[in-house]
C-alpha cells in the first residue's frame, strides 16, 4: 500500500493565485464602481473575505485531510473541507488514465491524475510532479491489464 | 534528444487542419465572405480596407487565432498498443487508451469532411465520460487508415459473417422509430428565429395557408391553433423520418473475429467498430403493431455506440421473429437466450392498467378546471382534451397486452427481462455478472394481492434500471434465492 498526500507547494500556489485574483477584482471594482462606493466596498469585502476564509481555513484543512491510498487491488481516497468523504475504487475497473501536468508544476505542485473507471472517475489533485508521474504510470500499467 | 526538446511539440501528429474551422464557434467563419468581398471591391487596396474594417478584421483574426492555437495544442499518437492524446486547453490533459480497454470506435464522414478527405473518429471505453465520447478527433486519411489497420489487424483472414437488411425493412424501421419531438423542436426553433428577423408575418402566413388548405377538405370546424399544432407535429415527424432513413440507409453489420463492424448512412457515412466482448446487453424492442406483425428491432448496449444526438444503438434494424435467432447466432454466437421462469398472472391486470386509467380520468378533470378559469377557450380545451385522451387510451391497450409478455428468467449465466416501458416492449438479455443490484417493492394494492415488482440495476458505461412489474411475491423471492440473490434481511 502506498500513501500519497497533496503537495504543500500547491497550497502556496493556490493562495498566490487567489491573492492575484483578489487584487484584480479590487482594481476592476475601483475602476467600474468608483461612483457607487457601497457596491465597490461590498465587492472588495466579499472578495477578500473569501480569500482569507479559504486561504487560511478551508483549503489548508482540505490539504491536511486529503489522503490517497493505492494498493494492488484498490484505491482509497479521503477528502473534504467541511464535510469529509471517503471514496473507494477497484483497480480492475480502471479503463484509462488522464494526466494533467501544468507548466512549472515542479514549482507550483499543480498536477492532477484522473483515473477513468467503469461508470465513474477518481481525481488525484495537487501531487508533486514526480509523484504524479509515478502514480500515472502505475495506474496506467494496471489499466493495461483490465479489459 | 529531440523527444524531450520543447520544439519537438511542433512535430507531433495533429488533427486535420479543417478542424480549425469547426473550432471557430458555429459558422462564424462565414463572416470572412463580406470582408473578402469588400477587399475585392476596393481592388485589393489593403490599407484602405484595413482603415475601414479594422475592428472586424481584428475580431475575426482573434477568433481564428484562438481556433488555430486550440488545434495546435491538441495532439495524438497511434502505436501498436495504445492511442495517446493531448486534449483540453494547451493540450494539458494527456490520456492513454489501451486497445484492450476500447469498447467502440465510431468513424463518420459527412460531405464537408469528404471534400477535405478527413474523418471524425470517436473512441469510447467503459468509463462514464461527461463530454459524450471519451475522445473525439478529426483525422487525416493516412492517420485514419493507420488506426483502422491496427484495430482490424487481429481479425485479418478470419471468416466474415454479414447481415444486410432489406430496404423495405429500413423504411419500416425509420417509420417506427422516428421521434416527432426532435422534428418539432427544429421546426419551432426555425419559426421563432424567422419571427425574430422578419416579424410575425411568416407565422401568420403559415397559419393562414395551413388553415385554408385543411378547411378545404375537412367538413368539421377546427380551431386554427389546433390545425397549426397538428401540422407542425406532422412536418416534424416527416423531418425525423427523413433523417432516420438517411442515417440508416445502406445499413450492414459484419462480424469478423472478435469485432463487429456496422456501416450505414447515405449523406454521412458511418462505420462503428464494436468489440464483441464489450457488448453488455441485447435488447429486442417492439411496439404494439410490431408485436402484432411479429417483427422486432434488436439493439445493443456497448459504450459509445448510438451515443450521439438522435442515434439509435441498433444491431438489426427490423427483423422477423422467425429470423431473429439465426441472425443473432451469426452476429453474437456466444449469446444465450434464456426462457422466462417467472410470469405475471392474468388476474393482476389491474396492476398494469390502473396508472394509465387514472391518467385518463385526470385529463377531463384538468380540462374542466381550465374551462372554469378560461371559459372563452372552450373549443381549444375540448379539442386538446380529445387529442390527449387518444395516447392514454392506447397506453391502456398496450399495458393490458403487456400482461402476457412480462416475465423474468435466468439460465447459463444470463438473465432475460421482459417488460413494457411506456409504449415499447423490451426483451433484455444480460449476463448475470452485470447485475449490480436487485430491489423488490410492493405498493398497497400489490401488498393486498401478495404481488411485488422488481427493479434490476445493471452496470456498463452507466447504471441502468429495468423495472419488471407484478409478480407473485413468494415465487419471485424463491427464483431470486435460487440464483443466489438472497433478499431476506435478518
Amino acid at each position: 500500500m502506498k500513501r500519497y498526500v497533496p503537495a504543500k507547494m500547491a497550497l502556496h500556489s493556490i493562495r498566490f493565485i487567489m491573492v492575484i485574483l483578489a487584487v484584480a477584482v479590487t482594481i476592476l471594482s475601483y475602476i467600474f464602481f468608483n461612483n457607487h462606493n457601497i457596491i465597490m466596498w461590498i465587492i472588495i469585502g466579499v472578495c477578500w473575505g473569501a480569500v482569507i476564509l479559504y486561504g487560511v481555513f478551508f483549503i489548508p484543512l482540505y490539504f491536511k485531510k486529503t489522503v490517497y491510498n493505492i494498493s494492488d487491488t484498490d484505491i482509497r481516497k479521503k477528502t473534504g473541507m467541511v464535510f469529509f468523504s471517503k471514496q473507494y475504487m477497484k483497480v480492475r475497473s480502471i479503463q484509462y488514465v488522464s494526466t494533467i501536468i501544468t507548466p512549472f508544476s515542479k514549482l507550483t505542485g499543480l498536477n492532477f491524475i484522473i483515473a477513468n473507471a467503469w461508470g465513474g472517475r477518481m481525481v488525484f489533485c495537487f501531487l508533486t510532479r514526480d509523484e504524479a508521474m509515478e502514480l500515472s504510470s502505475h495506474l496506467d500499467e494496471m489499466a493495461k491489464n483490465n479489459s | 534528444m529531440l523527444e524531450n526538446h520543447l520544439f519537438s511539440y511542433i512535430f507531433k501528429s495533429r488533427q486535420h487542419p479543417v478542424k480549425i474551422f469547426t473550432y471557430t464557434t458555429s459558422v462564424f467563419w462565414l463572416l470572412l465572405i463580406p470582408l473578402a468581398r469588400k477587399l475585392y471591391l476596393l481592388r485589393f487596396d489593403v490599407a484602405e480596407w484595413f482603415r475601414g474594417d479594422w475592428l472586424d478584421i481584428i475580431t475575426i483574426s482573434l477568433i481564428f487565432g484562438f481556433a488555430f492555437l486550440r488545434w495546435f495544442f491538441i495532439t495524438f499518437s497511434i502505436d501498436n498498443e495504445s492511442i495517446k492524446t493531448g486534449t483540453g486547453y494547451f493540450g494539458l490533459i494527456k490520456s492513454k487508451f489501451n486497445y484492450n480497454n476500447i469498447c467502440s470506435v465510431t468513424c463518420s464522414q459527412g460531405p464537408f469532411y469528404r471534400f477535405f478527405g478527413c474523418y471524425k473518429v470517436c473512441i469510447d471505453t467503459n468509463s462514464d465520460s461527461m463530454r459524450g465520447h471519451d475522445v473525439t478527433l478529426t483525422l487525416k486519411k493516412s492517420d485514419f487508415k493507420h488506426l483502422t489497420e491496427i484495430l482490424k489487424e487481429k481479425n485479418v483472414g478470419k471468416v466474415k459473417y454479414s447481415y444486410t437488411p432489406k430496404k423495405v425493412h429500413l423504411i419500416i424501421f425509420s417509420f417506427l422509430f422516428s421521434s416527432t419531438l426532435s422534428g418539432v423542436i427544429l421546426l419551432s426553433t426555425l419559426m421563432i428565429e424567422a419571427s425574430r428577423i422578419i416579424g410575425r408575418q411568416l407565422e401568420q402566413r403559415y397559419l393562414i395557408i395551413v388553415n385554408n388548405r385543411i378547411q378545404s377538405f375537412l367538413t368539421i370546424n377546427l380551431p386554427p391553433i389546433a390545425i397549426a399544432a397538428a401540422s407542425i407535429i406532422v412536418i416534424g415527424w416527416l423531418y425525423s423520418l427523413a433523417v432516420n432513413l438517411l442515417r440508416h440507409w445502406n445499413f450492414t453489420t459484419v462480424r469478423q473475429g472478435d469485432s463487429i463492424v456496422i456501416r450505414s448512412g447515405f449523406i454521412t457515412n458511418r462505420e462503428n467498430v464494436i468489440m464483441r466482448d464489450k457488448i453488455y446487453s441485447v435488447d429486442i424492442r417492439q411496439n404494439f403493431f410490431m408485436r402484432m406483425f411479429r417483427i422486432c428491432s434488436v439493439n445493443i448496449d456497448c459504450a459509445g455506440y448510438g451515443k450521439g444526438r438522435r442515434q439509435i444503438a441498433v444491431l438489426l434494424p427490423v427483423t422477423t421473429k422467425r429470423e431473429i435467432n439465426n441472425s443473432l447466432k451469426i452476429l453474437l454466437p456466444d449469446y444465450v437466450r434464456p426462457h422466462k421462469k417467472l410470469k405475471c398472472r392474468f388476474r393482476d391486470f389491474i396492476g398494469f392498467t390502473t396508472p394509465p386509467f387514472l391518467l385518463g380520468l385526470a385529463i377531463p378533470v384538468v380540462s374542466y378546471i381550465l374551462w372554469l378559469i378560461f371559459p372563452d377557450w372552450v373549443v381549444v380545451i375540448r379539442f386538446v382534451t380529445f387529442i390527449a385522451e387518444i395516447p392514454v387510451f392506447w397506453l391502456i391497450v398496450v399495458k393490458f397486452a403487456s400482461i402476457f409478455t412480462t416475465g423474468v428468467g435466468f439460465e447459463d449465466g444470463y438473465a432475460v427481462l421482459n417488460y413494457c416501458k411506456l409504449y415499447q416492449f423490451h426483451t433484455v438479455t444480460i449476463p448475470t455478472e452485470q447485475i449490480s443490484r436487485i430491489d423488490y417493492y410492493q405498493t398497497i394494492l400489490q401488498k393486498w394481492n401478495n404481488n411485488c415488482s422488481l427493479r434490476i440495476y445493471t452496470y456498463s458505461e452507466k447504471v441502468k434500471c429495468h423495472k419488471v412489474k407484478n409478480f407473485p411475491f413468494k415465487q419471485a423471492l424463491t427464483l431470486l434465492e435460487n440464483q443466489g440473490y438472497n433478499m431476506k434481511v435478518k
